[in-house]
């Protein structure tokens, strides 16, 4: 069915250009798309958080972007383009108090957060603007380090679909 | 002026059959023919299919060695897992199982004859009661043959081999649990049913490493070694650190050959770790890339990022050029070595991104290659590196690829 | 290629024991426990243990202070010996529901090094027999 191909090629390609120039759908998908990936370092594994200079990123402000400072290692749909915020869960849905938790540098003000990737859960995936990205992420040995589990699965509530993932300060590194 | 032969109720059956063909030209493109075909005054009839022949397709058991199923955790819409079996020598689609919400991967039972798949399902699709099974489906038929109800805690996270294994006895089926406490749920594949529950505390996935052991692995890097008895009784050991865990971490995506798992971290280092029911020893540390090879940015990435042929000892990887963070991008290259002198043998460039790689078990063994963002299965020629046939049209975001 | 070594593994081991990120304890709590325990401790009754009712009841005892850093979060944290003793010590004077006696033993690095190379492997056991040991104490 040709229309169906072309249906999802050009989806995937809008998203991949409305999301991110790093990844497309798929949880581990970093297909470069022409663009530079851009090496957001040092907070990469959480090692280090002095950074020697934020990278040129006209979107890193945009919580629809894969780019936005926070989503340094989100993995899923952004709830920003799902009808929450980058804070928020989309209406009807719920937020699994459980998590994963990371930093990311703010090239606005220069300083480092603590961000928790809270998922939002109780509904079918969202399905808009998915990004994957890793700084600081671990394997699934380390849970706590890992955006590879499905984070709904701490819900009580609505365990466990999930629907779309937030980034919420917690704090700043100090 | 009359041109068109057919009558005009036909014509307009012709007609509104053709704009529809617009939207689905495979299909229509037969009912047209048919259609012609019927109507037309110079061809025999048909011999009718209703009253006539088997309305099933069935597939013979054991497999051929050269079939795929492609895992497929549907992304977009999770509560529709599935698998999708390819006949690799032809690229022919042979058949489907749906398996519910998060789905992982299915496993094969050591006679061929019965796949089992452990799957999650709601009572009102993404709501309401939440019910985890085990589903028997024959292997012939791909027929539902029944179920064991475990506990309604399998772990929901990016599908890795290590989430579901059988023992090497097949008698026991392992599922990793994670709700956030972490543990591993035992099955009875004889008895077929729910034995127990084994807290893994910090300790994540299942391996095998004998007819009734396996481990998993701590987030410290030791191994939790875990025996079961005939009841499926669990006896636990942990050992010291063993695995890598700070900066340049092994990744849950080993392969085994024989009593030798070996682990791929995210710079690159290959780390065997042997282990039996009762240790596990690390083996001699490699790299994939040479130092040279490394500055220029490749590393190893991917979903299924590695694959064996245990019988030639040859170690597949997909590598890709990336810095610090890019540890799950798909890689356009496979990198193969020989694991018993950890030489690289051959690069293969491939047609498409991958992510998964798989090699069929036998003498002349086919790699198969799939992306999670693409529905194109490609298969090459494991040798050689040779391009065979690529299949479109298979799954929405295929995951992990099982052979036979 | 295998120009590395088992040796070269035993080195990483050891940077990443001491991979002690300079924070405060209460950036730690949020980096390495919080994600489960939440931010004030609670956790989510029958899947997560609330650190604020049963930590400094734990603190008190040498039993229960043994489970505690060998809980697989704790002995098994990116932190160093020093840090997860100072972020244990913040837990318990903020995190804990009970008041907190002005004596209290604080946990030392050394007790820390001591039991953390032990992670437990019968959590819920370990955490059943000494709810019960506080239980009959009371």
């Amino acid at each position: 069915m040709k229309w169906l191909d072309a249906l999802t090629e050009n989806s995937a390609r809008a998203l991949a250009r409305r999301t991110t120039r790093r990844s497309v759908l798929g949880g581990l998908g970093s297909m470069l798309l022409g663009a530079a990936s851009v090496p957001l370092l040092p907070v990469a594994r959480g090692a280090d958080l002095k950074r020697a200079g934020a990278p040129p990123n006209a979107q890193a402000d945009d919580p629809s972007s894969c780019d936005y400072w926070r989503h340094c290692a989100i993995d899923g749909y952004l709830c920003s383009c799902c009808g929450g915020s980058q804070s928020m869960c989309p209406p009807g849905t719920d937020m699994s108090p459980v998590t994963w938790i990371g930093t990311c540098h703010n090239p606005g003000d220069g300083k480092d957060y603590v961000i928790s990737y809270n998922d939002c859960c109780g509904k079918s995936s969202c399905g808009r603007c998915f990004c994957n990205r890793n700084e600081g992420d671990s394997t699934l040995f380390q849970p706590g380090r890992s955006n590879d589990y499905n984070w709904c699965s701490g819900n009580a509530k609505a365990n466990i679909p999930y629907h779309c993932s937030t980034a919420r300060i917690v704090g700043a590194v100090g | 002026m009359r041109i068109n032969p057919l009558p005009p109720s036909q014509v307009n059956m012709h007609h509104a059959l053709r704009a529809r063909c617009r939207m689905l030209p495979m299909l229509c493109a037969a009912v047209v023919t048919l259609a012609t075909a019927l109507c037309g005054p110079a061809h025999a009839v048909l011999p009718a299919d209703v009253g006539h022949g088997p309305t099933m397709a069935t597939l013979p058991v054991p497999a051929s060695k050269h079939w795929v199923w492609v895992n497929d955790f549907v992304f977009p819409h999770m509560a529709d897992g599935m698998a999708h079996l390819i006949d690799g020598d032809t690229g022919r689609y042979l058949g489907t199982l749906s398996t519910g919400y998060s789905f992982a991967h299915i496993l094969l039972s050591r006679d061929g004859k019965i796949i089992y798949s452990p799957e999650t399902y709601f009572s009102r699709g993404t709501r309401g009661k939440r019910t985890d099974v085990v589903t028997l489906y024959d292997a012939g038929t791909l027929a539902v043959r029944g179920e064991i109800v475990v506990p309604p805690k399998r772990a929901s996270n990016m599908p890795v081999i290590g989430d579901a294994v059988l023992t090497d006895d097949g008698r026991f089926l392992l599922i990793y649990n994670f709700t956030p406490a972490q543990s591993i749920t035992v099955v009875d594949t004889k008895a077929r049913k729910f034995v127990r529950e084994i807290e893994t505390p910090g300790c994540a996935l299942a391996f095998p490493t004998g007819p009734r052991s396996f481990f998993s692995v701590c987030g410290d890097g030791s191994v939790l070694l875990v025996n079961l008895d005939d009841r499926g009784g669990a006896h636990k050991k942990r050992t010291q650190p063993l695995l890598p865990m700070g900066s340049d971490p092994v990744t849950e995506k080993p392969v085994r050959v024989g009593d030798t798992w070996y682990f791929v971290t995210f710079d690159g280092r290959i780390v065997p770790l042997e282990a039996g029911p009762d240790k596990a020893t690390l083996g001699p540390v490699w790299w994939l890339a040479s130092p040279a090879e490394r500055r220029a940015g490749w590393r190893p990435g991917g979903l299924q990022q590695l694959a064996v042929d245990a019988a030639r000892s040859r170690l597949y990887a997909i590598m890709h050029r990336g810095g610090l963070a890019t540890h799950k991008d798909p890689g356009k290259d496979v990198w193969v070595y020989d694991l018993s002198s950890g030489r690289r043998i051959r690069q293969i460039a491939l047609k498409n991104l991958a992510s998964s790689i798989q090699l069929s078990t036998d003498s002349r063994p086919l790699l198969y290659s799939i992306f999670l963002d693409s529905s194109e299965l490609d298969i090459y020629d494991a040798a050689s590196g040779k391009l065979l046939r690529s299949v479109a049209q298979v799954g929405t975001t295929p995951t992990l690829l099982v052979t036979p | 290629m295998r120009a590395a070594t088992a040796i070269a593994i035993i080195g990483l081991l050891t940077t990443a024991a001491n991979a002690a990120l300079a924070y405060s304890p209460r950036v730690d709590y949020q980096l390495n426990c919080m994600g489960c325990h939440l931010a004030d401790g609670s956790g989510q009754a029958g899947r997560i243990p609330s650190i604020r009712r049963t930590l400094l009841l734990f603190s008190g005892s040498p039993q229960g202070r043994n489970y505690v850093i060998r809980v697989p979060g704790v002995a098994q944290s990116p932190l160093s010996d020093a840090a997860t003793a100072a972020l244990l010590n913040w837990m318990v004077r903020n995190l804990s529901d009970a008041a907190v006696a002005p004596n209290f033993a604080d946990y030392t690095t050394a007790e820390v090094a001591a039991s953390r190379p032990h992670p437990l492997a019968h959590v819920s056991r370990a955490r059943a027999r000494l709810l019960r040991a506080a239980a009959a104490r009371r």
